[in-house]
């Protein structure tokens, strides 16, 4: 069974539609990301889960079965982390993890135990006695998260959580977090607009645009085989063309004609350390099937060495039929795919 | 065992636009609870009252139904309409002369490297605390009849007559009241100026005199436009100073009270406190279109201005700044001297005679009265207005009956305290209230209040609600928005993290509302020179019977204790602030 079970989920903002019919399921244990771009609803979808947003009628949100619509956010069971972390400033880190505990009315023993626990979980125990002002960005995050895990909540949900923070931060406690949350096997849902993170720490990804789940799937999924346009420019970079699209890395770029490539000459080159990117203008052009007349390839530090590519340069571009994407059709609006050979021939 | 809500018929699953209820927990029904309890009392204090003030302005004298009888009558009867263009000059020539004055002083402590800025800055704060018909008879002293000046110090000079009575009196007392708060004004629009500008300037070459009109004026026109707004407002609705050195110049404020207490045209009364508000109600609204365009003026990339060496500038503006000084100076010693003195101008023996009040008002029962209404009014004032504020800012539910709740917070802000005084005597004294277009009548449980000291607290409350209102609403706006929901996450009750968070974290907007509450209900007049009894007669309402009796030295005397409270009260909220905090600071960066 599914754990948490969102059907036909809609919600409007006066005549703004912030989310429309969205459908999706999330299994025990997993870690699913909500990624789109700024506005497409993934943060009012968290909130509708969280109860702080009241969905339209007929929208359905589902717990282990139980039907959760229409319960506040206090019974419904969740610890919560938002982007601003919302530590209360006037308390140390022990009294802010201790804050939902309190509540319960445990024995204070108890509390004290559950509170070093959490701190102990991100490795934070000996800063209890802090205010949030004098921890850093991350140690402000670990602490909500710590806060948040206290209550042990059957589900965990992240609003953004490291886009506050520095790079390298933000790279570390992908990691800590990712693995806190496989070690306590706890149901996890992040809203993120960073594709890196929701590629590396999801098991699954749900992307979002213009109030639409465009499409669900695991990273994997998501990178090799985009159901739409949107979910292939959005993750990563891709060459579009009519009906057909592919990634960069894929293209094979040859310094003399082979069956199937195209003529293109090198405009730009951007060295990005490891590899290179190259921006090239499509010569043989004239057939229809190319829409656009540039085309992206990235290329490893080494091979550029080997095939001695400068600017102006003509090269040949093969496109290997393996990593050639298709969308599927979207509602009979699209013309028929053609074969992709015959694409690429 | 989960209740089937979701309806899943095809025409409800259509209509999107309806939104799933939740539950109500008891927390939640005690928190919509407090919601409409607090838009029912703003309901009850303020739309109610005034709504009875415009049926009584659309009455005759009997009380029958007249339509827009009055304000025709007002409108085309010239010697009902002159109160209103005397308030007009009045009002304008105070806020240009004093936005001027206040614009060099603000210029002069944010631009320039002239000493003693800490000490102006507070002076310049001194007339904040004092009721206005203190000016009104510091004046009195100095140019009145037998004034100083006038007299040409009691015959030992050529003496000067400046017609203290009527535009000119007035107009001094109000820049003496209004300047705090121009200046305030202008002080902050002065810091709020990006230096880049100035260094283009420079950069093209520009004088002094170019950089003036072309940066410094333009950076701070808005700041121009609500100071002057605000001592326009102040001043067209104040009672004080007019009361004092009015003579026959007679202003609407004037106007009201005489139509009200002199000659009990009520129906009048009420149409002149109707056309009070429409100026107030249109320079509010002018004011805060022009605080929305202001906002987007100034960028996180803004520099600061830096201040250039210029010994010459310096010295004209702290002469300038000692001249205001002088002035508030010389002022504060024409309303103190006299108090020690037997019989002003007649018999300069020294006594303290007349800070008994024994013969005058009956002793310290005024100042008394005073003085249990502000605490009373700051510590329930501050306590329903933060509160108030915390529902409206804090609450995710109920979006529309907060907004209503916000408007009616901020209503008062156009309300003159004579509007607000007068439209409770119609509503709190009204024994029964007639439902329109029924024949059926309520008796008025509220009756009880009047003549009580309650209702001057409820008058002070609400006439200085939405200034409050703002200090509480930009205190709780910088506290994270989120606090809420990760509480309501935890299942902790809204009502603990408002104490255990929220009220610790806005202890010196909570203390600042508190000394607000207090200080004006002490000086006030407007408000409470209606509503009082005379078992519950405050002292500025004592200040202007001396007056009238012609007690000026007593009068001046009261003026002085509830300046002299006032200080006491202001640099003991200081001293307490800066404890705070001291104690804050462990958790602040």
């Amino acid at each position: 069974m599914d754990f948490l079970k969102i059907e036909n989920v809609t919600k409007r903002f006066g005549n703004f539609t912030a989310l429309k019919q969205i459908d999706l399921n999330v299994q025990k244990g997993e870690f699913v990301c909500l990624l789109g771009p700024s506005g497409c609803g993934k943060t009012t979808l968290l909130r509708v889960i969280a109860g702080l947003e009241e969905p339209s009628i007929g929208s359905k949100v589902m717990i282990e079965g139980k039907d959760i619509t229409n319960l506040p956010p206090a019974k419904r069971d969740f610890g919560i982390v938002f982007q601003s972390y919302a530590l209360f400033p006037n308390l140390t880190a022990f009294q802010n993890v201790a804050y939902g505990l309190k509540n319960k009315k445990l024995p204070k023993q108890q509390i004290k135990d559950k509170v070093m626990e959490s701190l102990a979980l991100v490795n934070l125990d000996h800063l209890h006695n802090r205010y949030p002002s004098q921890l850093s960005g991350g140690q402000q995050q670990r602490i909500a998260l710590a806060r948040a895990l206290a209550i042990s909540p059957s589900f965990l949900l992240l609003d953004e959580p490291l886009s506050a923070l520095d790079a390298k931060v933000r790279i570390k406690l992908r990691m800590e977090i990712r693995n806190l949350q496989e070690k306590l096997g706890i149901t996890t849902i992040m809203v993120t607009h960073d594709q890196e993170e929701a590629l590396s720490m999801g098991d699954k990804i749900a992307v979002m645009n213009n109030a639409s789940l465009e499409q669900l799937g695991s990273p994997q999924e998501i990178y090799e085989k985009p159901i739409t346009p949107f979910v292939a420019d959005f993750i990563g970079t891709v060459n579009t063309f009519k009906g057909v699209a592919i990634r960069p890395e894929h293209v094979k770029l040859h310094t003399e004609p082979k069956k199937s490539t195209l003529a293109a000459t090198v405009d730009t080159m951007e060295f990005r350390g490891s590899s290179y990117r190259l921006f090239l203008n499509i010569t043989n052009a004239a057939e229809d099937h190319f829409d656009k007349d540039t085309l992206i390839a990235d290329l490893t530090t080494s091979e550029m060495n080997r095939l001695q590519i400068q600017k102006g340069r003509e090269l040949f571009a093969e496109m290997p039929e393996k990593h050639v994407i298709t969308y599927k059709e979207q509602e009979d609006e699209k013309t028929t795919v053609q074969p992709i050979a015959a694409n690429f021939k | 065992m989960s209740k089937q809500y979701t309806v899943q018929s095809p025409e409800v699953a259509l209509n999107t636009k309806k939104k799933v209820k939740q539950k109500t927990s008891f927390v939640d029904l005690l928190h919509k609870t407090l919601i409409v309890l607090m838009v029912l009392g703003l309901v009850v204090a303020l739309i109610f009252p005034l709504i009875q003030l415009i049926l009584v302005s659309l009455q005759d004298r009997s009380g029958s139904f007249v339509g827009l009888e009055n304000f025709i009558n007002y409108f085309t009867t010239s010697s009902l309409i002159q109160p209103l263009f005397n308030t007009l000059f009045v009002a304008s020539a105070t806020g240009i002369i004093s936005v001027t004055l206040g614009f060099f002083y603000a210029y002069a402590l944010t631009r320039t490297n002239m000493p003693w800025k800490p000490f102006f800055r507070y002076v310049a704060f001194v007339p904040l605390f004092a009721p206005t018909m203190m000016y009104g008879i510091g004046l009195v002293h100095l140019f009145g009849n037998n004034g100083v000046v006038t007299t040409g110090f009691f015959g030992m000079f050529q003496g000067i007559d400046i017609n203290l009575y009527g535009p000119v009196g007035i107009i001094i007392s109000l820049i003496f009241y209004t300047f705090p708060q121009t200046f305030l004004l202008l002080t902050i629009s002065l810091s709020n100026t990006d230096y880049r500008l100035y260094e283009a300037a420079d950069s093209l070459g520009s004088g002094v005199v170019k950089k003036f009109f072309s940066v410094t004026l333009p950076s701070v026109k808005y700041g121009l436009f609500s100071a002057f707004i605000i001592g326009f407002i102040l001043s067209f609705t104040d009672f004080g100073a007019p009361i004092v050195v009015g003579g026959d110049f007679k202003v609407m404020a004037v106007d009201i009270y005489q139509q009200v207490v002199g000659q009990f045209n009520m129906s009048m009364g009420a149409t002149v406190g109707v056309i009070l508000i429409i100026p107030a109600v249109i320079a509010f609204i002018a004011d805060q279109l022009v605080q929305r365009k202001e906002s987007s003026s100034i960028t996180a990339k803004s520099v600061s201005y830096k201040i250039k060496e210029n010994p010459v500038r310096d010295r004209v503006y702290f002469t300038y700044c000692l001249l205001i000084m002088g002035a508030i100076f010389l002022l504060m010693v024409a309303v103190l001297v006299p108090t020690f003195v037997k019989y002003w101008p007649y018999d300069f023996s020294f006594t303290t005679a007349h800070f008994t009040f024994e013969n005058v008002i009956g002793g310290f029962k005024p100042y008394y009265t005073s003085l249990l209404m502000a605490v009373i009014t700051a510590t329930a004032g501050t306590l329903i207005v933060f509160i108030g504020a915390y529902l409206i800012e804090k609450t995710r539910f109920m979006r529309t009956t907060r907004k209503v709740g916000y408007l009616f917070s901020i209503m008062p802000l156009a309300l003159p305290g004579l509007a607000i005084g007068l439209a409770y005597i119609f509503f709190f004294n009204q024994a029964e209230f007639a439902i329109p277009f029924t024949n059926i009548a309520i008796t008025n449980p509220l009756q009880g209040l009047y003549g009580t000291i309650w209702i001057l607290v409820l008058a002070n409350l609400i006439h200085f609600y939405a200034v409050n209102f703002f200090t509480a609403t930009t205190a709780l706006k910088k506290l994270d928005k989120e606090f809420e929901p990760v509480s309501e996450s935890m299942n902790v009750p809204f009502y603990k993290t408002f104490v255990r968070v929220t009220v610790p974290m806005s202890l010196p907007a909570i203390l600042e509302m508190m000394v607000y509450f207090f200080v004006n209900s002490m000086t006030t007049i407007s408000a409470v020179i209606f509503l009082y009894s005379p078992d519950t007669r405050p002292a500025s309402v004592a200040i202007v019977d001396m007056v009238g009796a012609g007690n000026m030295s007593a009068a001046a005397a009261m003026a002085v204790i509830i300046l002299l409270t006032n200080i006491v009260v202001r640099v003991a909220y200081e001293f307490i602030t800066k404890k705070v905090r001291k104690r804050a600071s462990a958790w602040q960066q």
